[in-house]
């Protein structure tokens, strides 16, 4: 390593002390998750003074790969990084996050008891409002659980996040969630639910003009694949250090490092090696990598020619999943042993690790019937980064085992809506509550039947298990479920999503948890 | 109409008897040498794409995971070699074997795209020239539809609708260029049914089919076959569009657009995988357009105020 | 004459028609269900309904066309499923960019090929005569968004000099201008170096060579305007080709353009969407021709009769 690397490294970690370099990252392979202790938002002693005085300042642009599912702002019926982002900024939930240790504290709620397996009593914040003026009230956040919660909702989230159940209103102050079974991360999903007023959720159609919480910032517009939000004054916890974020969408990889190399953003997001590759050594960037549970997978569909565990069983042996990560994904990839993602609690690398082993690839093929003869469609698209290669060279290996692959390429939006329609496609999963628990709901129900064609009966009891469970027997619970799983093989796991993000060191005390969506953004500050 | 009336004062050259002299009146002649210079380039690729297995000894689809990413073999900054002389892609494959394999994948569907082409606009332009009147109106209205249409905003529409598959893509190649061919046949075919030895053959009663295929097509085709070498190079450029834009030829079949669309995200870091395959679509359309120019000042002066 | 443009814009108009009814009919018996796409991936049938009605995508056919068709007149192209912003906002944002972008390739490939081409018929085969021809050769030859992705690769990725990104100013629009000119360089330079060399050799302006009138007068005064009838036409081709030819530039240099636009409309079968981009684009060509039409019954009385 030259010595300008070495320079620009020692000036990464000293702008943001915690986070993990390329390089280190590269080395070690490691996936950063929890272990990144303190936040870089705890050495605000040497900050610029602009933002003393606690009067927001500073714009900071987001360089997103995607734009908003929709311009349809109300969280709980869409799945985009995008929607996670507006989420976290605009709206507050009971519990939250104010550091990058991913330790759970109140926010719209000042204190909160587990009363029983089932029920968690809140007592509400004093004074707090939504950006409308009006306070947040138990009303409110009856509400937003009730809606949520009712399995009729038909809302996306309902039994990912939060499973069937209802809120209680005590007395003005005071609120009690209740699910209708035991509900282990209870917690960790009341942290990311935002609160929604009332009034709002009487006449969904507002969602499609406005956004209305209680978060640090506020919605201002949605214009050109631009969101636009700027500081609420009034946020219970003071104001925001940032004027203004904006997320803006730059579809072309290259595009936003360009952006990024070029000031016009400061921030991208879920960068590839090669992005990483552009700003190797330059100091004015510093990379942050806290990935949410997230994986990179190829769903297998388990019906059809792919119906016997077997089968699937010889594609794991099939395919050199480490080989795939270290070249196309040059190392920023961490491969799991399990069906859970590795950073996930309650992972446990699994006995048989179906390990590349074409030979063996060969035996379970042909003891499943198949000898030379099988034919397995597949779809491709741009949805995963370096998507077009990674199934290139999946359809390698497995033609080098006999299996014949029949690949077609569709735009995003028709891979969305139709690849449960293909023995083989590739995706992504991450959870939106740091709880495996919201992967493992993947695989039971008509979620399952939608996503995988799967339907195996054993699977929802052991989700209902580790539900129930709470602490170490949780943990315990989540694994036995992941190896279950694993056993069947219903996808390729290839690699958790190690989310890389690029940040201009003009951003001071950005952090990150282990979310999808940014809820310490209020914390960064820019210097001018 | 390069400088017909300046320099059409060359003396004809003598009548040759000898090859050496034949040859030697033939390069006289303006547009010879741009005829053969395209024609020779032209030629030169098309017998590396067809000698493609001779040429090297990789397979165009084959990875090489270990192999990725090297440069051309005189980049030793990126671990270029002469065993891939023109480097390696994003999965390891040689360069060289995917752009011949590439060659032949994008002449084949142009070519196919231009019968269709050619069949169409002729067919369309001659009976729009020899019934003229209500036909004649409405076809060209169509034909005028079809210029003031985005012609890629709908081809992308259909793709993306219908998936790709080889002959709605050849289709789509040879809907693009048909006009073309319609408005030049059309106009031909009316100038040359105001000479006597047309309009003579119907006063013997000769039908307009007949007297169109007899008399008529034979003169516009030196116009056909310039416009037909002209267009082959536009068709093969839309088809490298249309797998840039993804809607062409499907991965991992080698197609020269497809090899850029590839690139695009190894442009910082791998500058050979988006620059060769450009390179290659280049050098084949250039040896088209010389041909299509040399052959124009040789067919007939008349035909350069053709567009 | 007003008889003439009357009828000449009647037909324009009845063009139009077809092309507004064609893409109403092209979009949906070729594109998916946009609910579908816009939905998540795990909707019910019930959020589908839900999505299908705020498209008003569940009536039948004939009830969608007269819906669209009485919006048409007010303006009102209905909203975009994508973006649930009034179609009519996002192309007047788009639209200008797509415009300046045109515009200024046009007029760097106008002005180069007047230079070029002036100078080129002057003095055949001189030295910048064989630089237009070489441009020409290299501009009718390369794919323009390789050319694009070349420019970006050389002056913003290897030397940064330029942003390779989005609208930042007149500066991103150079590498962009470039591209887009070099494409249609090679027309323009033919027609008018042909124009040029034609009415060079005309007697009245040998006439006033034997007059003694100055050379550069002779030039630029008498044989340039008589080359502009050809370049007007030029210019109207162009315009045609630039505002579809601009999508995969604008797609290179991910320029925020009505062509960007088209491509993400396409993709989410956002119906609104790409029917008032056909609409508008068609209707500028079409309005950009009968301007050519008349310009040309100014400039030439011969024209008049025809028609």
């Amino acid at each position: 390593m030259d010595r300008r690397k070495e320079q620009g490294l020692d000036r990464i970690r000293s702008v943001a002390e915690a986070e993990v370099s390329r390089r280190a990252l590269l080395k070690t392979g490691a996936a950063a998750g929890v272990s990144i202790g303190i936040g870089s938002w705890m050495l605000r002693g040497f900050s610029s003074a602009a933002a003393q005085g606690n009067v927001p300042t500073g714009t900071v642009v987001v360089g997103n790969a995607e734009p908003p599912t929709s311009a349809q702002w109300d969280s709980y019926s869409v799945f985009g990084l995008v929607d996670a982002q507006v989420a976290s900024l605009v709206h507050d939930s009971l519990l939250g996050y104010d550091a990058t240790d991913a330790t759970i504290v109140g926010h719209l709620a000042s204190e909160w008891e587990l009363v029983s397996p089932t029920t968690t009593k809140l007592t509400l914040r004093e004074g707090v409002k939504f950006h409308d003026g009006s306070p947040v009230t138990a009303e409110d956040v009856k509400a937003t659980i009730d809606r949520i919660g009712n399995p009729e909702s038909g809302l996306a989230w309902h039994n990912l996040i939060f499973p069937e159940g209802s809120c209680n209103i005590i007395d003005e102050k005071t609120v009690e969630v209740v699910t209708a079974k035991p509900f282990g991360p209870i917690e960790k999903a009341l942290a990311v639910m935002p609160i929604f007023p009332a009034s709002e959720i009487a006449t969904p159609e507002n969602f499609t003009k406005q956004a209305i919480g209680a978060g640090p910032f506020k919605f201002v517009s949605y214009t050109e694949n631009k969101i636009t939000v700027e500081a609420n004054p009034d946020y219970w916890a003071g104001p925001p250090k940032l004027q203004t974020v904006v997320l803006d969408y730059i579809q072309d990889a290259n595009a936003r490092v360009s952006a990024l190399l070029s000031g016009q953003c400061d921030i991208i997001t879920r960068c590839s090696a090669e992005q990483l590759a552009r700003v190797e050594g330059d100091a004015n960037f510093y990379v942050v990598d806290v990935p949410p549970l997230t994986q990179v997978l190829c769903i297998y569909q388990s019906n059809g020619n792919l119906a016997k565990k077997e089968t699937r069983q010889a594609l794991g042996y099939a395919i050199d999943r480490q080989g795939i990560v270290d070249a196309i994904m040059e190392g920023v990839g961490k491969v799991p042993y399990s069906s859970i993602a590795t950073n996930a609690p309650g992972y446990e690398e699994q006995p048989e690790r179906f390990e590349y082993n074409p030979e063996k690839a060969k035996e379970l093929l042909a003891a499943a019937g198949y000898d030379g003869n099988l034919t397995l469609t597949m779809a491709t698209t741009s949805l995963v980064p370096k998507q077009k290669e990674i199934d290139q060279a999946i359809v390698q290996f497995l033609q080098d085992v006999g299996i014949t692959v029949d690949v077609t390429t569709l735009e995003v939006g028709a891979y969305r809506t139709s690849y449960n329609q293909y023995d083989l496609t590739l995706n992504t999963l991450a959870s939106f509550d740091y709880d495996p628990d919201f992967i493992l709901g993947f695989y039971a129900g008509p979620t399952a039947e939608a996503v995988f064609h799967l339907n195996d009966p054993a699977i929802a009891p052991l989700i209902e298990a580790q539900r129930a469970a709470q602490g170490e027997e949780r943990l315990a619970k989540i694994n036995e479920c992941a190896a279950y799983i694993w056993d069947l093989q219903p996808a390729l796991y290839l690699s958790d999503e190690l989310w890389p993000f690029i940040v201009s060191s003009k951003v001071q005390d950005y952090g990150r948890v282990p979310l999808v969506g940014e809820p310490l953004m209020r914390m960064a500050m820019k210097q001018a | 109409m390069i400088s017909s009336t300046s320099q059409n004062a060359e003396p004809m050259a003598p009548p040759a008897r000898t090859p050496s002299g034949r040859w030697t009146a033939f390069t006289a002649r303006r547009g010879a040498w741009p005829l053969l210079l395209g024609t020779a380039l032209f030629l030169a690729i098309v017998t590396a794409a067809i000698a493609a297995p001779l040429l090297t000894p990789y397979e165009p689809s084959r990875n090489s995971l270990a192999a990725r990413l090297h440069g051309p073999f005189w980049d030793q900054a990126h671990k270029g070699s002469l065993e891939h002389i023109l480097g390696t892609d994003g999965l390891g494959r040689d360069m060289l074997t995917r752009i011949l394999y590439g060659i032949r994948v994008s002449l084949t569907l142009a070519a196919l795209g231009l019968v269709v082409s050619v069949s169409l606009g002729v067919g369309v332009g001659l009976v729009s020239g020899l019934f003229g009147g209500k036909i004649d109106q409405a076809l060209m209205r169509i034909v005028d539809v079809q210029l003031a249409f985005p012609y890629v905003v709908l081809a992308m529409a259909i793709v993306t609708a219908t998936r790709t598959s080889i002959p709605i893509l050849i289709l789509l190649l040879g809907l693009a260029g048909w006009v073309y061919f319609a408005r030049v046949v059309r106009g031909s075919v009316l100038q040359e049914m105001e000479k006597d030895y047309v309009k003579a053959a119907e006063v013997l009663g000769a039908g307009k089919l007949r007297i169109g295929l007899r008399y008529v097509f034979p003169n516009v085709l030196p116009a056909v076959v310039v416009i037909a070498t002209l267009q082959f190079s536009a068709l093969i450029i839309f088809e490298a569009t249309l797998s840039f834009l993804g809607l062409g030829i499907q991965p991992p079949t080698p197609s020269l657009g497809g090899m850029m669309l590839d690139g695009v995200q190894y442009i910082a870091s791998a500058w050979w995988v988006i620059t060769f395959p450009g390179l290659a679509v280049l050098f084949t359309t250039l040896g088209l357009n010389l041909m299509s120019d040399g052959l124009r000042q040789l067919l007939d002066p008349r035909l350069q105020t053709v567009q | 004459m007003l008889g003439f443009i009357l009828k000449r814009v009647f037909q324009n108009l009845l063009m139009l028609a077809a092309i507004v009814l064609a893409v109403f009919v092209l979009m949906r018996l070729t594109a998916g269900d946009p609910a579908r796409i816009k939905a998540p991936i795990f909707a019910s049938e019930d959020v589908l309904n839900q999505y299908r009605a705020q498209f008003g995508t569940d009536t039948p056919l004939p009830q969608q066309l007269k819906t669209f068709l009485s919006g048409i007149p007010r303006g009102d192209f209905g909203t975009s499923f994508r973006y649930q912003e009034p179609v009519f906002s996002l192309i007047q944002q788009r639209l200008p960019r797509t415009v300046i972008l045109a515009v200024c390739s046009l007029v760097l490939a106008v002005s180069l090929a007047l230079v070029i081409g002036v100078a080129g018929a002057r003095k055949p085969y001189g030295w910048l005569d064989r630089l237009g021809l070489a441009l020409s050769a290299f501009g009718q030859s390369a794919p323009t968004f390789w050319v694009g992705l070349m420019l970006v690769l050389v002056f913003s990725v290897q030397l940064g000099w330029f942003p390779a990104v989005g609208f930042e100013g007149p500066i991103s629009l150079l590498l962009p201008t470039i591209a887009v000119a070099l494409a249609v360089l090679p027309t323009d330079l033919r027609v008018i170096r042909t124009a040029m060399l034609e009415s060079l050799g005309q007697d009245y302006i040998r006439t006033a060579k034997a007059f003694g009138i100055p050379d550069r007068k002779i030039t630029y005064q008498y044989a340039l305007r008589n080359a502009a009838l050809p370049l007007i036409t030029v210019v109207g081709i162009d315009l045609g080709y630039l505002l579809g030819g601009t999508i995969v530039t604008e797609v290179v240099f991910n320029y925020p353009g009505l062509g960007q636009l088209a491509i993400d409309a396409v993709n989410a079968r956002d119906y609104p969407l790409v029917q008032a981009i056909t609409i508008v684009t068609a209707a500028i060509f079409v309005f950009v021709n009968l301007v050519v039409d008349l310009l040309y019954m100014v400039l030439d009385p011969r024209i008049r009769i025809s028609g």
